[in-house]
Order: C-alpha cells, then structure tokens, then sequence
C-alpha cells in the first residue's frame, strides 16, 4: 500500500459509496443493457436509411444553427472581455466593482440557456433571435468567468512596465494582458462556439428556429430517416468548427 | 533633483522595515549604481523612486514635485519623465520590437491613440532612431519573443528612452545576462547616459561593472545606507560594509 495512505483509503469509500447512491437515486440498472440489441435494431429500422431529400432544407436550417452560436457567443465575448477586467482581482479598480461583476458573472452563468431560452421566447417571441440572446447571457457569465481567472493568472511584469511609462490604468492593463492571454481567450471562445452549436439544438426544442427545431418536429412526427440526416449534420458543423478553431489558434500561437 | 529625505518603507505584514531613513541627492549626470546583498533593498530603493512602491515615511522630490503629495494622475504624468527598465524586461508579449517601443510613449498619448496605434510621424523616427542607437533596427518588425535576453533589454532601454526621460532607473538589469551582454548593457545605458545627461540610477550585483561605469556609487545592506561614495574609493573595507 505504497502509495495509499489512510486519507486516501476514505476518499475511496466515500467515493464509492457516492456512486451507489446516485445509481440508486437515478435507477441505473445494468440490466438494462440485455435489451440494447433491441435499440440497435430501432436505429437500423427506422433511422436508416437516411431521408437526403432534405438536406437542402437541413443545410438551410444548419446555417440559422450556425449564426444562432456565432452571434450569442461573439456577443458575449466582446462584453465579457471588459467585465472580465472589472471581476479580476489585479486589475479591478475597487472592491465594490470587483465583487459585483463577480456575482453578475455568477448570475448570468448560474441560469442555463434554456431558462433563458423559455423567458425570451414568451417575451420577444419565437425564432433563433431569442436563441441568440439566451446563448449571450449564459456565455457572458461563463466567457467572463474563465477570462478573468486567465488576467489573475498574468504575468504583472509587463503591467507593471506599462505603469511605469506613465499608462493609464486601462491602457496598462489592456496591452499588458490582452497579448499574454488571446490563445487562451481564443481556445476558450471556440470551446464555447461549440457548446453553442448544442445549445442552440436544445433552445430550438422550445421554439428556437434552427436545426433543433426540426430536429423536435422530426421527433415529434415520427420522421426518423429525417432525423437522421440532421443527426449528421449536427457532426458535421461540430467537427468544422473544432478544425477551424484549431486552424485558428495554430496561427495565433 | 532627486531628494530624499529620511524614507522608509516597510511592507505589510513584515516587521522590519525595507528601507530604514534613507537620505539623499542625485544631481543631473551622475550614473549611481546601487550595490547590495538579494534582499538588501535595492529593488524597493528604485521602485520607491517612481512611485511604483509606496513610502511608509518621509519625503520624495523628484523632478521639483513632491512625490507623496501627488494625486494618481499627476504621479502618472511624473513617470513619464522616468524611464525605467526591469531584470526580466517586462516587454509586451505578441508585439513587435517597434511596437513594444512606442509603448514607451504610453504616457504622454491619448487613450484612443493609444488603442487605435496612432503615432506621428516624429514619434516612428523617434523609436527608430533609438532602435539604431541599441543596435537593433533591423530587427524592428520582429516579435519579441524572437529575441535573446541581451537584445530583449535593449528593446527595454529603447523603450524606456523613446520616453525622452530626465531620469533612467535600472532594477538589476543585467542580473538575468551573461557577463558579456552585461557590459555591452552597461555600455549602452553609460553613452546614452551621457548624450543625454540624464540622472540614472541602476541596481547591480557585479561590483566590477559599477566600479567600471557607475560615477557614484550606493551601497545597502538591511535597508541601510552603508556607503555612498566614488568608484575609486570603493575598497575592501567597503565591500564588507556592503556584503558582510
């Protein structure tokens, strides 16, 4: 037991024992699993062959999915990238600054994008611009969150070189740290990007337009070959944006 | 116009002071390098001197303003007529050479030209010109993380120069270069030093290179002044003051 001492040994039990109790809780049963064959050969009945006549109409919805991320997530960067400023502890002006852009950005992060996404629907209406804006408070509060913790963990060196010129403060900050953490920022945007284009499925469950919203109606009337070519489509558009994103940052490193 | 009078300095939570009544002058000219042990205060010495380091007690004038008594924007506006360069350079990461340069002009620019890159024609000269002078403009479009460390502090004092300073303050910034660069360092900061008649005062380790450039020379030890005095008084007797 070299490598385990006592502490050890009890986060194991308690591990353990944390794990019996959510599959208890949830009704994880493994027996279950004697059935899967039966969901293979769902899958093969009705989801395949795959309906391509659609996909014309399918590209066209991928794009309204596509601009849905891009936007939501675009916005929120360029509001979280000053609010991150004003939650970092370095480069906060005072407390009373720091510590309310720190609860807005929990706020913002604490409420999921379908809670957003169910209130902008009731207010503003059905379709993608209400997807749009739940996508843009939700990654307000996360973009926000995770760029100030990269300003936190800056080099001050060059902040403090920026001071000593005679920068403002703003200034200072701002070229000081926005060049030591724009692969991070942009590595972290694009993980987001990505998470939007999921997101923005589930927001078209509730009236969000876009390729989720097709993807219910499918469901919702049995047209799983149908189904199907969305499925692939939504592969597709995941698997280009991680490329670009990795083209991207290839670049800015 | 440089006077201190009796500073002191002492660093929260800690309960010695760092710098214990401090009294001087520096006068137009002099090149002062400040000798001392890691820890001696040397670097809280020159930070003080810009303001970067707050004073627990006594008096700072600089330039014919008391420094204690300005407000942030006028401490600001004071530094831009300090250079200073750092140990590890603290040069901006991404930027070119040229660029970093600028940055040195920070001060005197308004926001929106600073952020949109607005420079005047003299200004580019400017930094060019000090480019030149530390031997470097060919490399003025590269990035500097391309750069070894002695061509890094020379991007550093162009940088600091570009500021048209009245003052050059130097924490240790030959400590990270071979023995080489170092003089090269010291050659460079002694010549503008005299072009311009600045006041400079530098922190170093290498007793050698402060006999070799320095005018004056300062010696601390706990936070004390132990010596103040020429190069070539410089003896044993005073390393022990300094060192022992």
């Amino acid at each position: 037991m070299t490598w385990f001492n006592k502490k050890s040994l009890i986060y194991i039990v308690i591990l353990i024992a944390l794990t019996w109790w959510s599959m208890d809780i949830t009704g994880f049963e493994l027996e279950k699993f004697a059935n899967f064959s039966n969901m293979i050969s769902f899958i093969e009945t009705r989801f395949l062959p795959p309906d391509w006549a659609i996909l014309p109409l399918l590209i066209r919805e991928s794009l309204i999915t596509l601009g849905i991320a891009f936007l939501g997530t675009f916005f929120a960067l360029l509001a979280a990238i000053p609010l991150s400023f004003a939650a970092a502890n370095n480069t906060s002006r005072n407390n009373f600054i720091y510590y309310f852009s720190r609860f807005s950005l929990s706020g913002l992060r604490s409420v999921p994008e379908i809670v957003f996404g169910l209130l902008f629907v009731v207010v503003i209406g059905l379709g993608p611009f209400a997807a749009v804006l739940a996508i843009l408070l939700h990654n307000i509060g996360v973009l926000g969150k995770l760029i100030s913790e990269l300003i936190e963990a800056s080099d001050r060196g060059p902040q403090e070189a920026m001071k000593s010129v005679g920068a403002t403060h703003g200034i200072g900050s701002l070229f000081a740290i926005i060049p030591q953490i724009w692969p991070n920022v942009l590595s972290n945007y694009f993980y987001r990007f990505e998470v939007a284009i999921r997101t923005s499925l589930i927001l078209g469950f509730v009236g969000g337009g876009g390729l989720g919203q097709q993807i219910f109606n499918q469901y919702q009337s049995f047209y799983y070959q149908g189904m199907a070519v969305s499925i692939v489509l939504i592969m597709v558009l995941v698997i280009i944006v991680d490329m670009f994103g990795s083209f991207v940052r290839k670049r800015i490193i | 116009m440089i006077h201190l009078q009796d500073i002191t300095v002492r660093y929260p939570g800690v309960p010695d002071d760092a710098l214990k009544k401090i009294n001087l002058s520096f006068e137009k000219g002099e090149f002062v390098c400040v000798l001392g042990r890691s820890g001696s205060g040397k670097s809280t010495f020159i930070r003080t001197l810009n303001g970067l380091q707050p004073l627990t007690k006594g008096t700072i004038n600089i330039l014919g303003k008391h420094l204690q008594t300005l407000n942030k924007k006028e401490q600001r506006l004071l530094r831009t007529n300090i250079g200073m360069i750092f140990q590890h350079f603290h040069l901006i990461p991404r930027l070119t050479v040229k660029q970093n340069v600028l940055t040195g002009i920070f001060g005197r620019k308004k926001v929106y030209e600073n952020l949109l890159g607005i420079f005047s024609a003299e200004e580019k000269k400017a930094a060019e010109q000090y480019l030149q002078e530390v031997e470097l403009l060919p490399f003025a479009n590269r990035k500097v993380e391309q750069l070894s460390g002695g061509q890094k502090q020379r991007v550093a004092i162009a940088r600091a120069m570009v500021q048209e300073p009245e003052i050059l303050l130097g924490d240790e910034p030959v400590a990270s270069l071979d023995p080489s660069t170092a003089q090269s360092i010291f050659n460079i900061l002694r010549t503008i030093h005299d072009e311009k008649e600045l006041i400079s005062i530098i922190n170093v380790h290498d007793v050698q290179l402060a006999k070799k450039f320095a005018t004056r020379i300062i010696g601390l030890n706990k936070g004390n002044l132990v010596y103040d005095g020429k190069p070539e008084e410089f003896n044993d007797e005073v390393y022990e003051r300094i060192y022992g």
